[in-house]
C-alpha cells in the first residue's frame, strides 16, 4: 500500500467512519520509470475514535468489519501480525485490543 | 494489454464473481476516459475489484489514484500481481475490505463496478450500487440486461440518489466456471450503467 491511501480511507466500523492513524513496520522504495515511490508492507492502522487497530499484511490493508475477523483463516493471519510485531504494538492493544488482542500464553 | 492479465484460479458461487472480459472491461473503461473525461487524473474506486481488470485499466488510462476493494484475499493477491507486471503499481492500491462497511474520508471522482448479478443472492448488486453512489459522483456499474431488470434498477437508482445517463449492452461470455452451469460456454446480456449522483 502506498501512504496516500490514508487520505481515502475511512474507519469501516459502523458509525465511526473517523481518520485513521498508520505507523509504518516495514516498507521498501520501488520505482516505475522516473517515479520513486514507497511501498508499504506491514502496518499498523489504528482509529483513534474508536479504538480499533487494523493490520497491513503484505501490503494489503485488511480493513474488515469485527465479524469477518473474529474466526477462520483471516483471525488466524491477524493473530500472527499481532505476533510477528508484539515489540512494536502497544500494550494497550496486545491486552485489551477491539475486536481482539493477542491471547496470554506461557 | 489487459489481455494479459492473470485470472483467478477458482471462483465462489456464494459471491457470484464473473470476471469482466478483457475487452469488455477496456471498451467501458476506454468510453468513460474518452466521452466523459471520468478516468484520466480522477481517484477511481473498483467495489468488488477481483483480479483487479477495471481498477488496472483506469490506472493505465492515466487515473490519478485507484483503490481496488474485495472481501478476498486471495482476490487481491492476484490484482497486486496484475498490477506489478502491467507497472500500475504507483497508482493502485488494494484494500481487503466489505462493501457495506468501507467507508472513505471524502468523496471519490468515479467508481466502477461489476457487483455480483443479484440472482442467486437477491439484492447483493443493490448493496454495491448503494455504496457506490454514495462514494462517488459518477458509477460505472454492470447488471443482468433484461427489460424487468432495468425497470427495477431504474427504480432503485432513483431511490438511492442515482439518475442513469446511459446504458450499453454487452454480451458477457459466462465460461462453465461453476459446476451448476450445465453449457460450457453461454452468452449473457449484461448492461453497463453510468450513474450520476442527483446533487440536492
Amino acid at each position: 500500500m502506498k501512504p496516500w491511501l490514508m487520505d481515502i480511507l475511512a474507519c469501516p466500523a459502523r458509525e465511526c467512519r473517523s481518520e485513521l492513524h498508520l505507523e509504518v513496520y516495514e516498507s521498501h522504495t520501488k520505482r516505475i520509470e522516473n517515479e520513486e515511490f514507497e511501498e508499504i508492507d506491514a502496518a499498523l492502522i489504528t482509529c483513534p475514535k474508536c479504538g480499533r487497530w487494523y493490520p497491513v499484511i503484505d501490503g494489503i490493508p485488511c480493513m474488515l468489519p469485527d465479524d469477518l475477523r473474529m474466526s477462520g483463516k483471516q483471525n488466524t493471519e491477524e493473530t500472527a501480525f499481532l505476533k510477528r510485531w508484539r515489540e512494536r504494538i502497544s500494550s494497550e492493544i496486545l491486552e485489551k485490543g477491539v475486536p481482539f488482542g493477542l491471547p496470554t500464553e506461557d | 494489454m489487459l489481455q494479459s492479465i492473470e485470472r483467478m484460479g477458482e471462483y465462489e458461487v456464494s459471491l457470484e464473481q464473473y470476471p469482466t472480459p478483457a475487452n469488455i472491461a477496456a471498451a467501458v473503461l476506454f468510453a468513460a476516459h474518452m466521452e466523459h473525461d471520468d478516468i484520466k487524473d480522477k481517484k477511481v474506486c473498483d467495489l468488488g475489484c477481483g483480479d483487479g481488470i477495471f481498477a488496472i485499466g483506469a490506472a493505465l488510462l492515466g487515473a490519478s489514484h485507484v483503490v481496488g476493494l474485495d472481501v478476498q484475499s486471495k482476490a487481491l493477491k492476484v490484482s497486486q500481481k496484475n498490477s506489478a507486471s502491467l507497472r500500475t503499481e504507483n497508482t493502485t492500491d488494494w484494500v481487503l475490505g466489505d462493501v457495506t462497511s468501507f467507508k472513505v474520508l471524502g468523496p471519490v471522482d468515479t467508481v466502477v463496478t461489476n457487483p455480483p448479478f443479484g440472482v442467486k443472492k437477491r439484492g447483493a448488486d443493490l448493496s454495491f450500487l448503494r455504496k457506490a453512489i454514495s462514494l462517488a459522483k459518477v458509477t460505472y456499474s454492470m447488471h443482468l440486461a433484461g427489460e424487468k431488470n432495468r425497470a427495477f434498477l431504474d427504480s432503485k437508482i432513483e431511490d438511492l440518489g442515482g439518475k442513469i445517463t446511459q446504458v450499453e449492452t454487452f454480451e458477457f461470455p459466462i465460461p462453465r466456471l461453476y459446476k451448476f452451469h450445465r453449457k460450457q460456454k453461454h452468452l449473457v446480456g449484461v448492461d453497463l450503467y453510468r450513474i450520476c449522483r442527483q446533487e440536492e
